[in-house]
């Protein structure tokens, strides 16, 4: 706190002497009053006297108060949160400022014709003229993920003015924190502007806890003002959760399409309307209609809606689910899909002679559950190691490889396996007696190396991620997964691992917290790493652990299904989120083109045709339908399409409270209007609050000093 | 103060102007038809005179005027041979008034003499006056002689509150002179010792005295007026005291309760009427309410 005009209080300190001297001068000076009853009152008189010199000592202390509280009015304290009057300059705005946009698809939500973005983008042109006119200005947006200071104003404007909506590539938190970072090195005054909704989405425990730590070190130097555009009253219904099945039965080939349609708390009817077409395949246009009704959502207010296609030839489909009628937000009211139907593709096997012995846990469990009605099928091939390292990987039929406590390889054929799990393959690893720790041929795979084995005879207990974890997916809920009987899973030696970089996320932990199961991405596949294999037999006095066949193997035949999915792409990966990369299978082609949403077409080198599906592409920020033909031909190689991920079109919002409560001692500001930006300047300086504070006390030591005054002097 | 502001002849109007019952008890002991409210003051009829300009006409005795068509007034007797005495402190505490709009003690005191005096002398009656502070300091011999009224008055007169008080030994000094029992009516606001004074009240009523007494205080000393930080000085010992009256009040009322109450109970087991009086109430009230209840009790 300071003082706007400190002499005032100082001189205030100093009239304290004034009602001390005068207590001084008149304490001698009762009023003198005959009395002939006197003996009455000796007999009292100390009792009283003791009351009444306390009294007069009170109202001093009063008398005192009121002068303090009087120069402190005067002087206009002012709490100064960051900045200080020094740094300050002179006509108020800052030296440099950052406009931090979400721009985000939730932006798009319109309202009398005028989407948030564009009205944000408004609001912020409007604060820009209250700025300094000198002040360094940035802009930075959710899908750059950043940005740097504008040459000039009028380059910031025109910055503003660009800005659309797309899919984020960074989230709110994360631009704060980079904002914040950007400004440490200037000097002055320093603003950060937020021009975004309230999405719960963007203001998870997670983010929050990043943002926290990330102002933490540089937000104390930074004013935060937060222009709220969440919308008033939530009315989009939004589609998400598209998942999609392929089903083949003895030459007829089916495909599920579901997906589920999320409304606000008001419910609506309306239809589903669904166009599809083989884009491999020219033929008949394939159109269904799911018409639903309000009474149909269930208590969260989520429907699920399935599109059954039947006796699909083989080819590659692509189409939309469109909502009708449309609401504010259209980024969710169309769905885009691609789906190949073709011959199915193979799992391996892979385990220690005799292999058929050894892979018959982890194999029936992955058979068991992929026979599910819906669920594609695959071909399940049991190889000994030997044999792995004769079997193509690079034909393109390989979903995923199960290496049931694999031994030390030969580095081709850990080439082999790295090229194959980056070409979108998955690969599992579940590390046994034959894992050598002196060998580190594996670590790139692995993320990691095994260090040592862990004896636990009475038994290692088992904890699963209590969040959400893909590798334990088909539990349902994390609920689920958490209240199943893990410490009876009987694991009694493992491998501790020691990881190259951070840790990939567990789904299971032991109780020591070393990671049991986990999983990374690694190019355009996955691998799955559990440090205790699933490949020992019953009976063997000297197996690791008793999942698969003790008790609670149910279990276990859930944990394959969840791994399965995971290495064989956990969901179709035809179908993808913005900016996750694409591996497109490409047979062979040298040159390719990806025609983008937006009908640009991108030329694409594959650099290893030889290689089978090497094309990776990255370019996936627009939503929506690529395809991507041979560069001289024109003809169609692959497709894939693109749609937000839940959480980018999840309008929920968080109360301001929170958000307050989230930046923690770091001051943020509501500003409704770019013209009470100044008081909302002097609101974090403290100033009103201060001001108020020390006229209410004042006010009410007065009236104690006039009441004490009054009972004390008659 | 002039003698004549004694005979104030409004109190003496408004002694005529009590209520019915009053007034019939004033002309019971002024006609000697019944007995005096107050002990000694009852005189006997005795015998018929002749009707002589200067007697005051309400003593014709009209049943004789009927019989003989002569004016004749009725001639009294005292009953008794009791004197009354009036005992005036005259201490310096009795020069006391807080509020200049309300008599001192002093004045207070005289004025309720000279009624009663007026009283007893108009009814023949002899009565004499005792001034006294630490000691009985003037005194005129009871006369029942008309003028001894302005004899008595102008003793009063001529004496001005000062020294202090010593009643019990003023009493004691009267009950020395006193050879035969008389009515002692005091006049005081009994700031001294308590036990002592209780003790000299007590002589006298051995003695066979009839005792009023008359405890006169300022209305300041009853009410407690005061507010805030005050210097209370006694104006007989100019002790001063500094204290805060606020805290002080409820401490001295109950105190000066105390006080009123014990002398209440002990006047009342020693016979002794206890007249508690302040100068708020204007004496004549004050007087006949006294009188009233003391001839209910007869």
């Amino acid at each position: 706190m300071s003082l706007t005009a400190g002499t005032f209080f100082w001189a205030a300190c100093a009239a304290i002497l004034i009602p001390i001297l005068i207590h001084i001068l008149t304490r001698g000076r009762p009023r003198h009053v005959v009395f002939p009853p006197l003996r009455l009152i000796e007999e009292r008189y100390r009792s009283s006297r003791r009351r009444f010199r306390l009294k007069q000592f009170l109202l001093l202390a009063l008398r005192a108060l009121v002068l303090v509280l009087f120069g402190l009015l005067l002087a206009r304290p002012v709490r100064h949160s960051v900045p200080t009057a020094e740094t300050a300059l002179p006509g108020g705005g800052a030296e440099a400022a950052v406009f931090v946009f979400d721009t985000s698809l939730r932006m798009d939500y319109e309202k009398s014709g005028r989407t948030r973005l564009d009205e944000a983008k408004e609001f912020a042109l409007a604060l820009l003229d209250r700025l300094a006119a000198d002040a360094r200005v940035a802009v930075f947006d959710t899908q750059t993920g950043g940005g740097a200071f504008q040459v000039d104003r009028l380059a910031a404007r025109e910055a503003i003015e660009r800005l659309r909506t797309a899919p984020p590539r960074a989230s709110l938190a994360e631009l704060l924190a980079r904002a914040a970072e950007q400004l440490k090195s200037e000097p002055g005054e320093k603003e950060i502007f937020i021009l975004a909704g309230r999405a719960a989405a963007d203001w998870t425990a997670e983010s929050a806890d990043r943002l926290a730590r990330a102002l933490g070190e540089t937000g104390k130097e930074c004013r935060f003002y937060f222009a709220d555009f969440t919308p008033e009253e939530i009315r989009n219904f939004s589609l998400t959760d598209l998942r999609i099945d392929l089903a083949r039965d003895r030459g007829k080939r089916d495909a599920e399409i579901r997906v589920t349609l999320a409304a606000p708390e008001s419910r609506a009817s309306g239809r589903l309307e669904l166009t599809a077409s083989s884009i491999t395949a020219p033929g008949g246009e394939i159109a269904a209609v799911e018409p639903f009704t309000d009474e149909e959502f269930d208590e969260d207010n989520r429907l699920e809606k399935r599109f059954t296609l039947r006796d699909l030839a083989d080819g590659i489909y692509q189409g939309t689910i469109t909502k009708t009628p449309p609401d504010p937000l259209a980024a969710d009211d169309r769905l885009f899909f691609t789906f190949e139907i073709r011959p199915p593709k193979k799992l391996l096997f892979a385990a220690p002679e005799p292999a058929e012995t050894h892979a018959v846990f982890m194999k029936s469990a992955v058979e068991l559950q992929s026979a599910a009605p819906g669920r594609a099928p695959f071909e399940s091939v049991v190889l000994t190691y030997g044999e792995l390292r004769e079997y193509p990987l690079s034909e393109g039929n390989v979903a995923a490889l199960f290496l049931l406590d694999p031994p030390p390889f030969e580095s081709g054929l850990v080439d082999r396996i790295e090229r194959f799990v980056r070409g979108g393959g998955g690969a599992g690893f579940f590390l046994g007696r034959q894992t050598d720790p002196k060998r580190r041929e594996l670590d790139p795979l692995l993320g990691g190396a095994p260090l040592r084995q862990v004896n636990v005879p009475e038994g290692a207990v088992l904890l699963p991620d209590p969040g959400t974890h893909a590798l334990l997916a088909p539990f349902g809920s994390p609920d689920r997964a958490r209240s199943a009987p893990w410490t009876r899973l009987q694991v009694s030696r493992y491998w501790r691992m020691e990881w190259s970089d951070t840790p990939p996320p567990a789904a299971l932990r032991f109780a020591d917290g070393a990671p049991a199961l986990v999983e990374r991405t690694l190019g355009g596949g996955r691998v799955v790493l559990s440090t205790t294999p699933f490949s020992d037999l019953p009976g063997d006095p000297k197996a690791w652990n008793r999942i698969t066949t003790g008790d609670e193997a149910w279990l276990f035949l859930i944990l394959a299904d969840g791994i399965a999915r995971v290495l064989t792409g956990g969901k179709d990966s035809l179908n993808l989120f913005p900016y996750e990369t694409a591996v497109l299978n490409v047979e062979g082609t040298a040159k390719a083109e990806v025609v983008l949403p937006d009908g640009v077409s991108l030329a694409q080198a594959n650099a290893e045709p030889a290689a089978g599906r090497a094309l990776s592409f990255t370019g996936t920020g627009q939503l929506g339908a690529y395809r991507v033909l041979d560069a001289e031909s024109k003809g169609p190689l692959a497709a894939f399409s693109v749609n937000p991920r839940p959480a980018e079109i999840d309008l929920a919002p968080v109360s301001f409270e929170r958000l307050v409560e989230i930046f923690g001692k770091t001051p943020l500001t509501r500003i409704d209007s770019a013209d009470r930006l100044e008081a909302a300047r002097g609101r974090l300086d403290g100033r009103i609050d201060l001001y108020s504070l020390a006229a209410l006390l004042f006010a009410l030591v007065l009236i104690a000093e006039l009441w004490a005054a009054g009972r004390l002097y008659d | 103060m002039e003698t004549s502001s004694y005979l104030d002849p409004e109190a003496i109007q408004t002694i005529k102007r009590l209520d019915l019952k009053a007034q019939f008890i004033v002309k019971g002991f002024i006609q000697g038809l019944h007995a005096s409210p107050l002990h000694g003051f009852s005189v006997e009829f005795s015998e018929h005179r002749k009707y002589v300009p200067g007697d005051d006409p309400n003593e014709i005795d009209w049943l004789v005027y009927a019989k003989t068509d002569k004016y004749y007034v009725r001639k009294y007797e005292s009953e008794t041979n009791l004197t009354g005495y009036l005992l005036v402190d005259s201490s310096a505490s009795m020069g006391y008034a807080y509020q200049p709009n309300l008599p001192t003690k002093f004045d207070y005191a005289i004025s309720l003499s000279a009624a009663l005096a007026y009283l007893m002398i108009h009814q023949q009656d002899p009565v004499g006056l005792l001034t006294f502070d630490e000691k009985l300091t003037g005194r005129v011999a009871p006369k029942s002689k008309r003028s001894q009224l302005g004899a008595i008055l102008s003793a009063l007169a001529r004496l001005k509150p000062a020294g202090t008080t010593n009643l019990p030994r003023a009493l004691g000094q009267a009950a020395g002179m006193l050879k035969k029992a008389s009515l002692i009516m005091v006049f005081s606001d009994l700031l001294g010792d308590e036990d002592e004074l209780l003790k000299a009240l007590y002589r006298l009523r051995h003695a066979g005295h009839d005792v009023i007494l008359f405890h006169i205080l300022d209305r300041a000393e009853v009410d407690f007026p005061f507010r805030g930080p005050v210097e209370f000085e006694d104006p007989e010992t100019r002790r001063r005291l500094d204290a805060d009256a606020d805290a002080l009040r409820h401490d001295y009322l109950g105190a000066l309760e105390a006080f009123r109450g014990r002398l209440r109970r002990e006047c009342f087991g020693a016979k002794i009427d206890y007249v508690e009086l302040d100068t708020g109430i204007p004496f004549d009230r004050g007087l006949f309410e006294y009188l009233i209840s003391r001839s209910q009790r007869r």
